[in-house]
């Protein structure tokens, strides 16, 4: 294929992990020499991280799945060789397409698809593959990563992720996250802004129970006990309302629903379903959106016999028994701390003060809470977010300049923007929401893995999935699962212990694995398929505009992802071969009906049902719809990038938005209302009680037990040079990771540890009610004294990751899967657990 | 002629090691063997302990302590002060290690595939050193020539390093040297370095 | 593939690259020359020529310990700056020089001047190796344990010492004229007295110095070294001999001389190794921060 001479550079977009940053990959006579970031990327800006850097060793990884492979041994476990035997691909989609035929005739249900894959996830799969086949079992992802928050966001925002004004912010509060400093998403834009941002003075206060990389480079690293941080937070609250007095009354009145009426039971007081708020100069009841009210946020107001309060009063009061000394005792934190902290987020907001961009005076409120992964991925997590959420909102730091945000919430040119409710609050638009209903509930009998409505507050129910499986029966469903299809998904690491993984999968019938190596998963798979490395694929937009993108990269972009060489052996896009299997199965027309719809397809860019087209095809006429006929397919492949600027109004869309932000949640009730019901269907128990108007701190699991040996708690945290077990099998990234003191080890207080009778580098066994695990001890003095902590996700042991196999410590093992231990609101699974820790003698 | 220099800001590091690994991509550096690394310990106790990070490479130094013990000359410093290595007239007689306080320097045995018992089509086409040398930071004498940036500092997020000449008083270097008070590395061992460290 | 797994800690670090092929060239490249000096001082031409034998091992050696033996000879390149070029020399030098003087002492047929000159520069030859690895390691700026002025001369008086005992071992065997073990043994006295001074001093010195250098003398004084160092190179190489051989040396000579002095001999030519060992484990770099 290349000349002797070739020397070329190609436009693409690394997909070492979920930021998308776009690279050059630079091919000298068919090998790729070197990757670089793309300057013309709004997100990398030509600067990658390590691992993109390292992507290029990994496409030549001699341990790559090049042909399909079938199992010949029917036992499956842990280090039971499947005995692998090759197969043609036509061999291959014929044994597949005949299990999906008769499965798909029976009760197309039985039908599961567990990805990750951005792209695949996003545009095809879930909305459009699994629907047309009939599944709704296709949205199996992670068990602890933004479940806790998505849900808080939904509820007040409307965006998905979370992030934070880095142009403006002058004080951020990561709370159990490590975004900007090479975790979380959009890794590179947001490290890179925020070292500008620190470089003009920045104040960042890192709250974690580990001294991470983040935590390095605070201003203040506060440790806290895990679990705990919703004391933290609601007891911040109660310092600015009433301590201090330090809150943004013009933007609780009107840009949230803190004036609205509430009566004793909780709910809104209101005239033709609009909520009433009390009008200080008229003294009566008026509806919210009333022309001219001054609005009463304090006080309680009799209306028609009804007693009530303004919802503000009410989280006034209810935050008033959080005291920062009882905070201090829950949280580890010193009560001063706690005050002194509450206060410079209160001041740093500066409230009433604003900032001219781009002609247009809009609200300054230079503050930001960020949660992320770790704060919240305990049970009542979701508490804890929505905590957070409502002090950003109390200060006003929300949509507008400095403040916290999600991403484009208003999408470009007004393409998306949010709902409203009669009650006039805010919902996902409809580009992010996919089918959030959040405020009329069905307690209908729930009939998919993920038992949506028993958990209606929710984006994501993977947990469910694996309980449904594992326990069958515990919740009646019409139907038993018999055939999964996995792709860049390692549900054996990623999840919870292991050896309960395994069971699970072993009771499926048919295990289908997409894979580059043969990992934890695959190990399990009956049929394995080689899919292309990023640098062989053909991906649009993998950095998606409307979930991820965050507003830091400053534009709105489109670009793709293109192959550099070709894949090796016969590996393919799964995409492409889902889309083959369903023209075999005869759905493909469906397909293309609904790539009509969901993608907004224009004449004369529609798709013919009748036709078949090449992924290229498909993806130019997306292109054109969307841009015009100049900027097809090959338009991008050559320039990489469609950007638009971003206008102030998709920056800090706040000011510029009609629909409130509620700190108040009247429609949990009704949603708690219709979870009973939905259990009593179900024959379910159910603990409903998180089901409340105002969040609440309550103890999780881990802070609960702690009766000794269990006396210590494990958490987990990301490293900036690995990502998930994805970039375990990379052997640069792996020997950057055995030389990295934290990486492959297992932190314990060094205090604590000599306690215990440990010494720095001796082996150790961390033990939890549900596994042990073995490492080497790396005493320090940066993890809080109560906490063991194990970084990423390592400890391979898959034959096909010789790179990876045996490095590091797996975190996962230590956590079981019970519904104790999940979020009955998000159905998030709490990622800490206690344990016993003692020398390996 | 130019004395090229690097400033690195250790209060924007953030320990990524993408500098590490951009060097090692650039360079197609052996298993085990890093020219840019990123160092690290811990200061104070707990709760007031932290994390420090110092990325290190070859300091080009102006009086290179390896040069000057090197017996065959292959270690040499061209005019714009970039200190570098003949490989074809190297012994390795690991002198010039002993020599080097910054331990900016790693003797290959010949070992450099990263998967064991297969050399991939990158390292065929990049890896060409002869076994037995020492090897170091090239200060990517290569791109330099052409004009371009390191592939660490190109590629590092917080653009915390900063390449340019030294001798220059307009580039951003002797800028950053003039303004903040920037220091190198054991200043004491009178190399004269030419990678200085500000903040931190 | 390398594994050193402190490579990314600020930290001090011990140097790893000179292992025992240095360490042994060290100690029989500088006992060789001090044989052959010696010898050349007594006028025992079988003795010199055992001293340039032994150098010419002790250097064969050294090409082992290099990545690229094949390139040896570029190693003469740089004498202006590097001492280990210069120490190229100065072996090349001995050799030549030592070797016409044996052949000419049993030929003994040379013209009084030729000879006294050839001497001359085979006797410099010899001093220059025993001293140049002294240089080698003195003027590091990496390791401060080594940089101290006491280096060459405590290089000098060791490999006399070495060069002696190995005279006195071989002297059984070597053809006439016979040797005088006596007054080689009284030198001894002197030499042995004179090293554990400067050893003595040298430690002292360096616990006053650099972070790494305080961290070497620790080694050797309280650490992992000790006993190897104050028991092996102090106790056993210096002190044991100079108090068994102190009480007789001065009474009328010994009877039995041989066995005695050999004795004290192998005793101290251990003592010498392990100071050539440990001063090279014992190199530690400073920390970069
Ligand atoms: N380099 C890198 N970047 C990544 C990823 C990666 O694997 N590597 N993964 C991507 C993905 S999938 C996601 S979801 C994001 C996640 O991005 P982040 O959430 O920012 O990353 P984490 O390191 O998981 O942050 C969790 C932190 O919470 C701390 N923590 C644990 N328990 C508690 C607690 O109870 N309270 C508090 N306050 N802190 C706690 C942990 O020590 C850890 O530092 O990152 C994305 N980006
Ligand atoms: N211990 C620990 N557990 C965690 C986390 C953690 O930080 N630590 N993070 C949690 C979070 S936030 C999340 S989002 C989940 C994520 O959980 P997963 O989505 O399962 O994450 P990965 O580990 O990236 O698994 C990706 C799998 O795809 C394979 N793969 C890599 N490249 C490709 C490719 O190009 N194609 C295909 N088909 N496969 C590929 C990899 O080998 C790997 O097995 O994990 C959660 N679990
Ligand atoms: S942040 Fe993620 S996408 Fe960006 S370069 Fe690093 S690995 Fe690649
Ligand atoms: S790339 Fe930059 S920020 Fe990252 S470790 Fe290197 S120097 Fe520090
Ligand atoms: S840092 Fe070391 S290797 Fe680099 S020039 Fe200075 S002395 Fe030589
Ligand atoms: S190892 Fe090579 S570069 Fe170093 S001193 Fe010896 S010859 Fe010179
Ligand atoms: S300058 Fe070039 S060679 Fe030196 S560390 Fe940076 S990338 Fe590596
Ligand atoms: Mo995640």
């Amino acid at each position: 294929m290349a000349s002797p001479t070739e020397d070329v550079l190609v436009h693409t977009i690394c997909d070492m992990c979920f930021a998308a940053c776009g690279i050059i990959a630079h091919r000298r006579n068919g090998v790729v020499v070197k990757i670089d970031g793309d300057p013309n990327c709004p997100a990398s800006a030509g600067k990658i991280c390590a691992k993109g850097q390292a992507g290029l060793i990994g496409l030549y990884d001699p341990s790559r799945v090049k042909v399909p492979l079938i199992r010949t041994n029917p036992t499956k476990g842990i280090g039971v060789d499947p005995r692998w035997k090759e197969i043609s691909w036509d061999e291959a989609l014929d044994l597949l397409t005949e299990k999906l035929k008769k499965v798909r005739e029976d009760d197309p249900r039985k039908l599961v698809i567990s990805t990750f894959d951005q792209v695949a996830l996003s545009y095809f799969i879930r909305p459009i593959w699994a629907i047309a086949f009939g599944t709704p079992n296709a949205d199996w992802a992670g068990y602890f990563c933004g479940n806790y928050l998505h849900a808080s966001m939904y509820l007040t925002n409307g965006a998905f992720h979370s992030d934070f004004d880095l142009d403006h912010c002058n004080y951020v509060i990561l709370l159990g996250n490590q975004q900007g400093f090479m975790a979380g998403l959009n890794a590179t834009v947001m490290a890179r802004k925020m070292a500008e941002a620190r470089r003009r003075g920045l104040k960042v206060v890192v709250v974690d129970p580990v001294g991470t990389n983040a935590a390095a480079k605070a201003d203040e690293w506060v440790p806290i006990r895990p679990g705990t941080d919703g004391a933290l937070i609601l007891s911040m609250i109660n310092v600015l309302l009433n301590e201090i007095g330090c809150y943004d009354s013009d933007f609780l009145a009107s840009r949230t629903n803190a004036p609205y009426l509430v009566d004793a039971g909780g709910s809104y007081l209101k005239i033709d379903g609009k909520p009433l708020v009390w009008d200080e100069c008229t003294d009566q009841a008026v509806p919210f959106d009333e022309e001219g009210a001054v609005v009463a946020l304090e006080g309680s107001f009799v209306v028609g016999e009804i007693a009530c309060k303004p919802a503000f009063q009410k989280l006034k009061e209810h935050v008033a028994s959080y005291s920062p000394e009882k905070a201090a005792s829950i949280t580890t934190i010193p009560a001063a701390t706690i005050r002194r902290i509450a206060r410079e987020f209160g001041e740093a907001a500066r409230i009433g003060s604003t900032i001219t961009i781009d002609g247009q005076a809009l609200p300054y409120r230079p503050v930001a809470v960020n949660i992320y992964r770790g704060a919240g991925a305990h049970k009542h997590g979701t508490h804890t977010a929505l905590a957070v959420q409502i002090l950003n909102m109390v200060v006003g730091a929300f949509y507008v300049p400095g403040g916290h945000r999600g991403p484009n919430l208003v999408g470009p040119d007004g393409l998306w923007k949010p709902g409203e409710t009669k009650e006039g609050l805010i919902t996902p638009p409809s580009a992010i929401g996919h089918g959030a209903r959040y405020y009329d509930f069905e307690d209908r009998v729930p009939e998919d893995l993920g038992l949506s409505e028993l958990f209606p507050i929710s984006t994501n129910r993977s947990p469910m999935y694996q309980m449904n499986l594992s326990h069958p029966g515990k919740f009646p469903l019409p139907y038993k699962p018999e055939i999964l299809i996995v792709c860049r998904r390692n549900l054996m690491m990623n999840n919870t212990n292991p050896g309960e993984v395994a069971e699970m999968l072993r009771s499926i019938p048919y295990v289908v694995s997409f894979a580059t190596h043969l990992d934890e998963t695959a190990e399990f798979a009956d049929l394995v398929l080689p899919e292309a490395y990023y640098l062989e694929r053909f991906d649009l937009f993998p950095n998606r505009p409307s979930h991820t993108m965050s507003q830091a990269t400053g534009y709105f972009y489109w670009g793709v992802r293109q192959p550099v060489v070709r894949p090796v052996g016969e590996a393919r896009r799964w995409i492409d071969v889902m889309l083959e299997l369903a023209e075999r199965l005869g759905f493909l027309a469906d397909v293309y009906k609904m790539f009509n719809v969901k993608w907004g397809l224009k004449d004369p860019y529609k798709l013919d049902p009748s036709r078949r087209y090449t992924m290229d095809e498909l993806y130019d006429r997306w292109c054109k719809s969307l841009f015009g006929p100049e900027r097809g397919i090959e338009w991008f492949k050559s320039h990489g990038y469609h950007k638009l600027r971003r206008k102030p109004q998709e920056n800090y869309p706040g000011p510029f938005l009609k629909a409130r932000f509620p700190i108040y949640f009247e429609n949990m009730l009704r949603a708690k209302q219709s979870v009973a019901k939905v259990a009593v269907k179900l024959g379910q128990k159910w603990d409903t009680s998180d089901y409340k108007a105002l969040p609440e701190w309550k103890p999780c699991p881990a802070y609960e037990n702690g009766a000794p040996p269990y006396d210590l708690y494990v958490v987990n945290f990301k490293i900036p040079f690995h990502a998930l077990s994805f970039t375990t099998e990379n052997p640069w990234l792996n020997d950057l990771a055995e030389r990295n003191p934290y990486a492959y080890k297992i932190l314990i207080n060094s205090a604590t540890a000599r306690r215990k009778g440990i010494g720095d580098g001796e082996e150790i066994w961390v033990e939890s009610e549900a596994g042990r695990v073995k490492g080497t001890a790396k005493l320090t003095e940066c993890i809080h004294p109560e906490v063991v902590g194990i970084a990423g996700v390592f400890g391979s042991w898959a034959e096909g990751k010789p790179v990876a196999k045996g490095k590091g410590v797996h975190f996962n093992t230590l956590l079981p899967l019970n519904m104790k231990r999940i979020d009955p609101i998000s159905s998030g699974v709490d990622s800490c657990i206690r344990v016993k820790v003692t020398p390996a003698a | 002629m130019a004395r090229y220099g690097m400033v690195i800001d250790l209060n924007s590091c953030i320990g990524c090691n993408a500098c590490t690994i951009a060097c090692k991509a650039e360079h197609a550096t052996p298993a085990g063997i890093f020219w840019a690394k990123v160092l690290e310990k811990e200061v104070g106790k707990f709760p007031a302990a932290r994390r420090v990070f110092l990325p290190v490479l070859c300091n080009h130094c102006q009086k290179p302590a390896c040069m000057e013990v090197c017996p065959t000359g292959a270690t040499y410093k061209r005019g714009d002060g970039i200190v570098l290595i003949d490989y074809d007239q190297c012994i390795g007689c690991r002198s010039c290690m002993e020599a080097c306080p910054y331990a900016a320097r790693s003797f290959y045995d010949g070992n450099g595939a990263y998967y064991p018992g297969f050399t991939t089509p990158y390292e065929t086409m990049r890896q060409d050193f002869a076994e037995g040398v020492v090897m170091k930071c090239t200060f990517c004498a290569d791109r330099v020539d052409q004009g371009l940036d390191p592939a660490c500092v190109q590629t590092c997020p917080t653009e915390c390093r900063i390449f340019g000449d030294l001798e220059d008083p307009e580039s951003k270097v002797s800028q950053l040297i003039a303004q903040k008070k920037a220091r190198p590395l054991l200043p004491e061992k009178g190399l004269e370095p030419s990678v200085f460290y500000v903040g931190g | 593939m390398s594994r050193r797994f402190d490579e990314f800690l600020i930290d001090v670090k011990p140097q790893r690259e000179w292992g025992w092929l240095v360490i042994t060239y060290l100690f029989l490249g500088g006992a060789a020359a001090g044989l052959f000096l010696v010898a050349l001082y007594i006028g025992h031409a079988w003795a010199e020529g055992l001293g340039l034998l032994l150098l010419v091992l002790a250097t064969f050696l050294l090409l082992l310990d290099l990545g690229r033996p094949g390139r040896f000879w570029r190693a003469f390149f740089r004498p202006m700056t590097s001492w280990i070029s210069r120490g190229c020399y100065f072996i090349t030098f001995l050799v030549l020089l030592g070797a016409a003087d044996v052949w000419l002492g049993l030929a003994s047929t040379a013209p009084e001047p030729l000879a006294t000159l050839v001497k001359a520069g085979a006797a410099l030859a010899a001093v220059a190796v025993m001293v140049y690895t002294g240089f080698v390691l003195s003027p590091s700026p990496a390791i401060p344990f080594w940089n101290s002025t006491f280096f060459p001369v405590i290089f000098f008086a060791y490999s006399l010492l070495a060069g002696i005992d190995f005279l006195i071992l071989a002297s059984p065997l070597l053809p006439p004229p016979p040797i005088e073990l006596a007054p080689l043994e009284k030198a001894q006295f002197g030499l042995a007295l004179f090293c554990l001074v400067l050893v003595v001093s040298h430690v002292s010195v360096m616990s006053r110095s650099a972070v790494a250098a305080r961290k070497s003398i620790e080694l050797l004084t309280r650490g992992r070294w000790a006993v190897l160092f104050l028991g092996g190179v102090i106790g056993v190489g210096l002190v044991l001999p100079l108090l068994v051989a102190g009480p007789v040396l001065w009474r009328s000579s010994v009877p039995a001389m041989f066995a005695f002095t050999a004795t004290l001999a192998l005793l101290r030519l251990f003592g010498d190794y392990l100071f050539r060992f440990l001063v090279i484990r014992a190199g530690l770099y400073d920390p970069l921060l």
